[in-house]
This record gives structure tokens, C-alpha cells and sequence, in this order.
């Protein structure tokens, strides 16, 4: 036997950031094709934009402050496929480059870049591009599940990511590959659906593609949500409660995803530092 | 508009001083480094928000109003803020010495704090009653102090991270400002009140 004598960390898996970050890509292509077949295929332009514009905007800043070029790690490809997603289908071209933009430039890079980040990028791209140019951000529907087909497809929905909740079901993939802990998720859908119940709101409004989006991929995002178990309870908690406000004053549950992890973000160190595990037998200051 | 709860919800989230209405901030960017100073601010200036709302309340309506002296009114509210700031100064001073050191020049700075006298401005211009406006100055204090701990929570976290030297410092916290601002007047503004 072949023994090697190396420096930790001694565990070795072939999970790098790199395949986490292309596992969630392909977890939300399927989405992708949907939308497209729905929309059209000027849908795939919005996305294929939104996804240079953010390779683009990585590979400048990396350029100029002469760091290495992390293009390759996947992580700007799925902001940018990540606020395409988000756009509804009716927006001009430039609007997903300002997005983008945005996102990488102010959001991520003027944070430290990679798992740094304090919100999500592409969420605080999409929350920018509305306040700043509400009428063409403007969505023409808001899907409503009437029937049951509509979880596979549904046709009235107002953005590329609420054509089929069903599409995202690749977000349990990313459960099982332990790329995403299930705390989160499950208390996030969990409390959202029983206090939706309790208020008697009607869940085919509830449940859209934007909440499976929002419960797989971005509030379970590692580096904007909360390191300690506890705290990623709360975390989950939160979320859904301030969904189902955001939502019961709207009507909107689509946005009140996007702006309720918006927030959570804002609030999750506060909740990771009050739940770090204290130390057994401390000596009181 | 008239009752607690809307006053509550006002004060706290939709019209928070720091972050929708950027009362106050000149102390928000300065002491929000760490959550023992942030929360010591915190605690002084709700303190000095509820006196200054309950004095404010009775100078107003018991003396500039019936003796037609109300060009007076800002002159004397901050009279009354700088009056009250003092006296925190000496009540902290006396009991929490590092405390009063780690505050430094922000605890005198109280006295010029806009969200103080936009507190009692505010209460003035809305008409409010005596309860109504100590609850007011009360949630105000609330709101700040909520925000407050927020951003420290984030500023120690944010002191970790390898940030581009061109940003870094209080840059970056306008930065971090930004983007709460953005995440409170998006979610808040739904609320009716």
C-alpha cells in the first residue's frame, strides 16, 4: 500500500466549488428549456446575455486587480442565469447587463468575491433593475396553479423561473449530494405552507416556481445564510414568516420571495452570532 | 394613524429613521463597528428619544403654543435634546466607564443627531398626542436600535473578508447601507399604514 504523507485537510472528495456551483447550473437548466418553449426563443437571448455580461463583469474586475481569473468556477455563470431567470420575458436587452452588472461588480466583487458575499447577488441585481426601472421590470401575470398540470407547466406565469415548479425538483438532487443542507429548505417551505394555511390563503398562489427557486437554490445559498445548525433553523423560520406577510399584503408571492431572502440576508449575521455553540464551563467575563 | 399599532409598525419598520428616512446616520456609520458600542448608543440615544419626545410634548403645548412662541419651537427642542444629552453623559459616565470611552466623541454627538429631532419634529407636525408621541420616540429608539445591532452584526463579520483596498473602511460600509436600505424600503413598503 502506497501511503502519501501530505498537509491537512486530509478528506478526500471530488465535491470542489467548482462542480457544486455546475451541479445548480444544471439543476436549473431544465427550467431553462421550459421557459423557452413557453416564451420563446427570445428568452434564451435574456438568459445567454445575463450570463456574458456577468462572465464578463468577473473577468474585468479580476483583470484589473490582478487576481486570478475564477471565471471557470461556475459562480458568475449562475448569478447570471439566476437573475435571467428572475427577468420577465418583455425586458430589453440591456436591462439583464445592468443587472448583471450590478450584481458581480457591486454586490459580490465589492465584498471580497466568492463566499463572501453578504446578500445574494443576483437577487440584489433584480431588486436594483425594479427600483430603478419599475415599468419595464413590470410583469404581465401572476401565475396562479388552477389545476394540477400547472405544476408541470404553467402557462401564465409573469417571469422565465415561474413556468414549472416541477422543473426545480432537481433542487432534492443538491439535498441528497449534501450541496445544500436540508435545514433550511425544509423549514423555510414548511413554515411558508402551514402559515399560508393558518391565514387561509390560497395555495395555488403560494406555491409558485419562484418559491421553489427561492427554498432550493437561494436562501439555501451557503455564503448568505447563517454557518451554525440552530441558526439555520431560525433562518428557515424567518423566511417563511416574512414571505407570508410580504405575500398577504401584496398578493405577490413571487416577489415576496425575492425580498424576503433580500432581508434575511441582511438579518442572517445577526442570527449566526447569536446562536454560535457556547463553550462548555465558560469562565464569565 | 392614530393608534399604537400603526405608530408601532410606523416608527419601527416603514419610516425607520436610519435606513428609509437616513436620520441619524452620521453615529450609524461611526459606532456600528461593534455590537457593545452599537448597543450602548443604542440604549442612550432611545433614552434621550423618549425624554426628549415627553419634554418636547409639554414645552410645545404648554408654553410656545398658548404664548404664540412656536417660531421658537426648534431652537428650543434642541435646547432640550442638548440639555438631556448631558445628562446621559453624566449618568454613563459615572456608571459604565468603558462604555463612555468606547462611544468617545459620539455620546456629545447625540446633541446634533437628526433622528432625535426629527423625532420631535415629527411628533409636532403630526399632531400627535402626549402618549402618542412618547410611543413614538419609543419606536423610534426601537427601530434604531434594531438597525443597529443589524449592522454591527454585519460590520463584524464584513472585518474578515478579504475587501478590495479601494473600498474598504467606511466605504464599504455605505456600501452595506446601501443594499439595507434597498432590502427595508422593499419589503416594509408593502405594509399599508
Amino acid at each position: 500500500m502506497k501511503l502519501a504523507v501530505s498537509v491537512p485537510p486530509h478528506i478526500k472528495l471530488d465535491d470542489t466549488i467548482a462542480s457544486i456551483n455546475w451541479t445548480k447550473i444544471a439543476v436549473l437548466i431544465p427550467v431553462c428549456m421550459v421557459s423557452i418553449y413557453v416564451f420563446g426563443i427570445d428568452v434564451l437571448s435574456i438568459l445567454l446575455i445575463s450570463v456574458f455580461s456577468a462572465l464578463i463583469t468577473e473577468a474585468a474586475i479580476q483583470k484589473l486587480q490582478n487576481q486570478e481569473l475564477t471565471i471557470k468556477d461556475g459562480d458568475a455563470v449562475l448569478i447570471g442565469l439566476i437573475l435571467g431567470l428572475l427577468l420577465p420575458p418583455t425586458v430589453p436587452l440591456w436591462i439583464p447587463v445592468m443587472g448583471a452588472f450590478f450584481a458581480v461588480a457591486l454586490v459580490k466583487h465589492a465584498f471580497g468575491g466568492l463566499g463572501s458575499t453578504l446578500f445574494n447577488p443576483a437577487i440584489a441585481g433584480l431588486v436594483f433593475l425594479n427600483m430603478s426601472w419599475t415599468v419595464l421590470m413590470g410583469v404581465d401575470s401572476v401565475p396562479h396553479l388552477g389545476q394540477y398540470s400547472d405544476i408541470m407547466l404553467e402557462l401564465g406565469a409573469g417571469r422565465l423561473i415561474e413556468v414549472s415548479p416541477f422543473a426545480l425538483i432537481g433542487g432534492l438532487y443538491l439535498i441528497h449530494k449534501k450541496y445544500i443542507e436540508w435545514r433550511i429548505p425544509l423549514t423555510y417551505l414548511l413554515t411558508t405552507i402551514v402559515l399560508a394555511v393558518l391565514i387561509g390563503e390560497d395555495l395555488s398562489y403560494v406555491f409558485t416556481g419562484m418559491l421553489m427557486l427561492g427554498v432550493f437554490i437561494l436562501a439555501a445559498d451557503p455564503a448568505t445564510s447563517p454557518i451554525t445548525k440552530n441558526g439555520r433553523i431560525i433562518y428557515g423560520i424567518f423566511c417563511g414568516i416574512l414571505t407570508v406577510l410580504y405575500g398577504y399584503f401584496s398578493y405577490n408571492y413571487g416577489l415576496a420571495v425575492i425580498f424576503t431572502i433580500f432581508f434575511a440576508n441582511a438579518v442572517s449575521p445577526f442570527i449566526e452570532k447569536n446562536t454560535y455553540p457556547k463553550p462548555v464551563d465558560e469562565v464569565m467575563a | 394613524m392614530d393608534n399604537l399599532f400603526a405608530i408601532a409598525i410606523n416608527g419601527i419598520f416603514v419610516k425607520n429613521f436610519l435606513l428609509v428616512q437616513f436620520l441619524g446616520l452620521c453615529s450609524f456609520l461611526g459606532v456600528s463597528k461593534e455590537t457593545k458600542s452599537a448597543a450602548g448608543m443604542s440604549a442612550a440615544v432611545m433614552f434621550v428619544m423618549i425624554l426628549a419626545s415627553t419634554a418636547a410634548f409639554l414645552i410645545f403645548t404648554y408654553l410656545l403654543q398658548p404664548l404664540g412662541l412656536t417660531f421658537l419651537t426648534t431652537i428650543s427642542f434642541i435646547i432640550i435634546i442638548a440639555a438631556l444629552v448631558q445628562l446621559v453623559e453624566f449618568i454613563i459616565r459615572k456608571h459604565s466607564p468603558p462604555l463612555y470611552r468606547s462611544l468617545g466623541i459620539y455620546l456629545p454627538l447625540i446633541t446634533t443627531n437628526c433622528a432625535i429631532l426629527g423625532v420631535v419634529v415629527l411628533n409636532v407636525r403630526l399632531e400627535y398626542g402626549f402618549l402618542q408621541s412618547v410611543f413614538y420616540g419609543f419606536t423610534a429608539g426601537i427601530g434604531y436600535t434594531m438597525v443597529m445591532l443589524l449592522m454591527s452584526a454585519i460590520r463584524e463579520r464584513v472585518n474578515v473578508l478579504d475587501v478590495p483596498a479601494s473600498v474598504q473602511g467606511l466605504p464599504h460600509a455605505f456600501f452595506i447601507t446601501t443594499l439595507l436600505s434597498m432590502a427595508f424600503v422593499n419589503f416594509f413598503g408593502v405594509i399599508p399604514t
